[in-house]
């Protein structure tokens, strides 16, 4: 019987579309619009809102305050409670208010017991459309973005190189700046500023609003009349100048207090859901190696065969790892994605030979393509573990928010009959239109800045220090090869900036 | 006949929503089926009774972790290679973890690969193919993840803590091991070879398979593959035991970053079990300091606003552990403040709570528990955790019991007697002062 279940429940996850050109207001004014993703035996329901309000929307000088709206929609007070009322409601419930805030979008949760769905959907429902914004919670809330931005940084060198990595590769751009905020403006911001973001992006028109699992007829009626309450008028344009594409290969060097060296490297893609050559990336993808995938290239040459660190991984869209699980979380899509690669870190040591080592392989991969035996394998992969996705309602809903929000195809229903028509070909085409090694942004992450710098710029060699492992003769030639491969880098394209005062 | 035990139990009268269907082999294998609704996805847990409390012998802390990773090596018959691609063919999701107590090794897969999957770890259980080169390998990445969790302040000052509170038993230092222990591990092939044959048992190993699975083939299929596994000729080493504390303990960490200062304040409690109150009763306590509507969020994070966070934690473990208070402080300074109110909310629940505060924490736990149960990986995650300590689905139900029968008054007695002055231990790590940075 299940199937059939999971079928109804794929076909129900669309939104209605709209027809295409009525005026602006017109279009604003119609109800808020709805996904559902129904499980009727499931213990829980999920309400989810997808809303586009994310740090791209912050105001020139007033970054972080997106992020501060968001994080205060469930922190500072809703409809007739203050705060602690807001989480003494819902602290029988065993669950809370959970807000993810990236780029583009604002995801909102709360997971509750089907026994709970009247009060749930109340509370959820009061925090999006009256929201208290208590200037007390406000302060403390900008005070947690303060740390997490300035100090919070330091001590995560990993998400350190990745929000650095957005820095390089969007210099300038809606995308490069902390989710989080500068420090040197978020003190400035109150809460007659979050107030004024919120009035002018929570609109009808911004916001997609999700159910999954076990809700009743009237927990749905309930939240479209109560959401209806958000004002119809226009929401706010995003506008997104191309991101900078630069020839060459560039380097910036993050100086920080740590034994270790990490690496991210990036360039940016045109390559979205929508476009018939995700399917074939998205199998590269899997072939170098995604999240945490232990048989991809990258994991298999860097860790696997020569100890170099704890995981090596490639992606084409902009990833956010659930809780307590490797499986990516929803609601952080981006009308323009990047292709990049996180090397976990490494011994300062063997820094260079490990960045070398794997921009050497994406260089492997443009122009060798993958063999087909190599394609059937991962295809078997993505046959099978495409329900793994999304296990329970909740995630099977944030698939079908961010379909319809951004009007592409919902991967779960979509990939699998995309991979069954897919061929060698197609992938090893796609790779090389759309993945260029020669123009990386690069980003460092280390304690010995200087001497990175130095041992990348000078043309001998930066061997692997094995410490135990014994290689074989083939793998011994291959790191020859790749210790004295110039990476092209000048004195003119690698930087050096400490960490603290980074992101002011 | 392989197996000597089998026994079917139906729980949905009690607090655990699915029916359990359990079996054990004659060799000790302790094999849990819970079926339930999911689109051809099945959970498959191997949960082994071997954590870095096992780890007594001397120059060998951190083993138990550094054995999970050898464990991704294959065997003769399917080489670690071959494995590789065997798992990738299935489409399934594997890795696994250690902690204080256990090495769980936990995938995720279509139904349809579930046969196949049993198939291959059970050959691994029995047959790892350990080698020199393995362990060398593996030592590197080993030592890496160390090197990593070095940044952290939150590992360091968690480590410094056991360290302190615990003078012989083994909770006393960290999963990762000793930097000396590790340094030493590509050494450790003889060893690693006695540490399989001492912990890799199946009367050390509990099976849990969740979700699209019909019981009664998946014991047929774990018979045929792990029936033929042979016990431990030996039971494992003993633990020394740890010493009464009579007195507050203190340990200082100085981090050279900028960085939040972290308290820490622990108290020693009783083992979890399901058979007495207490461990109820403390983790009632535990809701009621640290929930998002508790004590101290309200007074350290909101009132008094002097922390960027509070969260802290009753250990479930297997022998006594702690019942730890963790926060963020804005500034060192506060140190002795943060210290006082927690001490001043302890006091305060072990002189009395109201009824109507019992009862919220108690529907907390309760429907957390129940929505945690939202997919095979999960329930497989929470249920082998209950099951490992105890294989009788009726202690779930005991364990709730205690929740259930809980009174203020009996709460606040058990806060009272375990969370006192002579059994903490208070850990404090800080960043330079201005001066010192400069």
């Amino acid at each position: 019987m299940r199937p059939l279940l999971f079928l109804s429940t794929l076909l129900m996850a669309c939104a209605p579309k709209f027809p295409a050109g009525p005026v602006p207001f017109e279009r604003a004014k119609q109800p808020v619009r709805f996904v559902e993703v129904p499980d009727p035996n499931h213990p829980n329901v999920y309400f989810q809102a997808l809303i586009a309000a994310g740090s791209a929307r912050d105001p020139l000088g007033s970054e972080g305050v997106a992020n501060l709206t968001a994080q205060a929609l469930a922190e500072a007070g809703a409809g007739d409670r203050n705060s602690t009322e807001v989480r003494d409601a819902l602290y029988p419930t065993g669950n809370r208010l959970n807000v993810q805030v990236d780029r583009e979008w604002v995801s909102v949760r709360l997971r509750c017991h089907r026994d709970h769905q009247a009060l749930c959907a109340s509370v959820f429902a009061d925090v999006l459309t009256a929201p208290g914004f208590d200037p007390t919670d406000i302060s403390r809330l900008r005070d947690d973005a303060l740390y997490r931005v300035s100090e919070g940084l330091l001590g995560d060198e990993e998400a350190l190189g990745q929000e650095t990595l957005d820095a390089v590769v969007f210099e300038g751009h809606p995308y490069g700046h902390p989710v989080a905020g500068r420090a040197g403006v978020l003190g400035l911001l109150d809460d007659a500023d979050v107030r004024a973001f919120y009035d002018r992006t929570y609109v009808r028109e911004s916001v997609w609003v999700g159910l999954a699992g076990a809700f009743e007829a009237k927990t749905r009626e309930t939240l479209a009349e109560r959401l209806d309450e958000l004002p119809g008028v226009p929401a706010p344009e995003l506008v997104l100048q191309s991101p900078l594409r630069v020839q060459g290969r560039s380097l910036q060097i993050v100086s920080t207090q740590t034994q270790v060296t990490g690496f991210h490297f990036a360039h940016p893609i045109s390559v979205t859901r929508d476009d018939p050559d995700w399917n074939a990336l998205t199998v590269a993808m899997t072939a170098l190696g995604a999240h945490r995938q232990s048989f991809g290239r990258l994991f298999q040459t860097l860790r696997t065969a020569r100890g170099l660190n704890y995981g090596d991984y490639a992606y084409i869209e902009s990833y956010s790892e659930r809780r307590g699980s490797s499986l990516p979380e929803q609601g952080v899509l981006r009308q323009q994605p990047y292709f990049y690669v996180w090397i976990r870190p490494t011994s300062v040591e063997n820094g260079p030979f490990a960045l070398k080592l794997a921009i050497a392989e994406i260089e492997r991969l443009v122009a060798d393509g993958l063999a087909p035996s190599e394609f059937e394998d991962v295809r078997a992969y993505l046959r099978g573990s495409l329900p793994l996705l999304a296990q329970d309602p909740g995630r099977r809903l944030a698939y079908a928010l961010d379909a319809a929000a951004t009007d592409t195809p919902n991967p779960l229903t979509a990939f699998h009959a995309a991979l069954e028509t897919l061929t060698v070909e197609d992938v090893n085409d796609a790779v090389r239109r759309h993945v260029n090694p020669e123009t990386l942004r690069i980003v460092a992450v280390t304690g010995e800045a200087e001497t990175l710098k130095r041992r990348l710029l000078d043309p001998s060699a930066t061997p692997i220090v094995y410490n135990d492992v014994t290689p074989d003769e083939a793998q011994l030639q291959r790191d020859a090869e790749a210790a004295q491969w110039p990476l092209g880098l000048t004195e003119d394209t690698v930087w050096i900036a400490p960490a603290q005062g980074l992101f002011q | 006949m392989l197996w000597a035990l089998a026994w079917t139990i139906s729980s949905q009268a009690g607090v655990f929503p699915f029916e359990v269907e359990s079996e054990v082999l004659e060799n000790g294998l302790t094999v849990h089926v819970i079926p339930m609704e999911s689109p051809g996805v099945v959970a498959y847990y191997t949960w082994m009774n071997v954590g870095s409390r096992n780890e007594v012998d001397p120059g060998r802390t951190g083993f138990a972790h550094f054995f999970e990773h050898l464990m991704f090596y294959g065997t003769e018959a399917l080489g670690r290679e071959e494995r590789e691609r065997a798992i990738l063919r299935l489409g399934m999701e594997e890795n696994a973890y250690t902690n204080l107590d256990e090495t769980v090794y936990h995938g995720v897969l279509p139904a349809h690969g579930l046969e196949r999957y049993i198939e291959i770890q059970a050959d691994l259980f029995q047959n790892l193919a350990l080698t020199e080169d393995a362990v060398q390998r593996e030592a590197g990445a080993v030592y890496g993840e160390f090197r990593k969790s070095q940044a952290s302040t939150f590992r360091r000052l968690y480590s410094a803590v056991q360290a302190t509170a615990f003078t012989e038993h083994t909770y006393g230092h960290s999963t990762l091991g000793h930097e000396a222990d590790i340094a030493d591990m590509p050494s450790a092939f003889g060893y690693a070879r006695t540490f399989f044959d001492r912990y890799y048992r199946p009367e050390l190993t509990t099976l849990l398979v969740v979700g699209d699975a019909d019981p009664e083939a998946v014991f047929a299929q774990v018979r045929k593959h792990y029936g033929n596994w042979s016990p431990a000729t030996q039971p494992p080493a003993p633990l020394p035991p740890e010493p009464d504390q009579t007195e507050t303990r203190r340990i200082e960490v100085n981090w050279d970053a900028p960085t939040a200062a972290r308290l820490v304040m622990a108290w020693k409690i009783p083992r979890h079990t399901n058979d007495t109150p207490e461990p109820a009763h403390l983790e009632l306590a535990s809701n009621i300091l640290f929930a998002e509507v508790g004590r101290l969020q309200s007074r350290l994070v909101r009132e008094e606003a002097i922390a960027y966070d509070v969260f802290g934690w009753r250990d479930a473990s297997v022998d006594p552990g702690l019942f730890q208070v963790w926060v963020s402080l804005k500034d060192p300074a506060h140190r002795e403040a943060a210290e006082t109110i927690i001490l001043e909310e302890i006091a305060d629940i072990a002189a009395g709570i109201e009824s109507e505060t019992l009862e919220k924490a108690r529907s907390h736990a309760r429907y957390r528990f129940l929505t945690d149960l939202e997919d095979p990986s999960a329930v497989a995650s929470v249920m082998g955790r209950m099951l490992r300590r105890d294989p009788n689905i009726d202690g779930l139900d005991n364990f709730y019991a205690h929740y259930d029968a809980a009174t203020p008054e009996q709460v606040a007695a058990t806060v009272a007697r375990y969370l006192v002055p002579d059994t903490l231990t208070v850990g404090f790590l800080s960043p330079p002062t201005e001066t010192e940075a400069n």
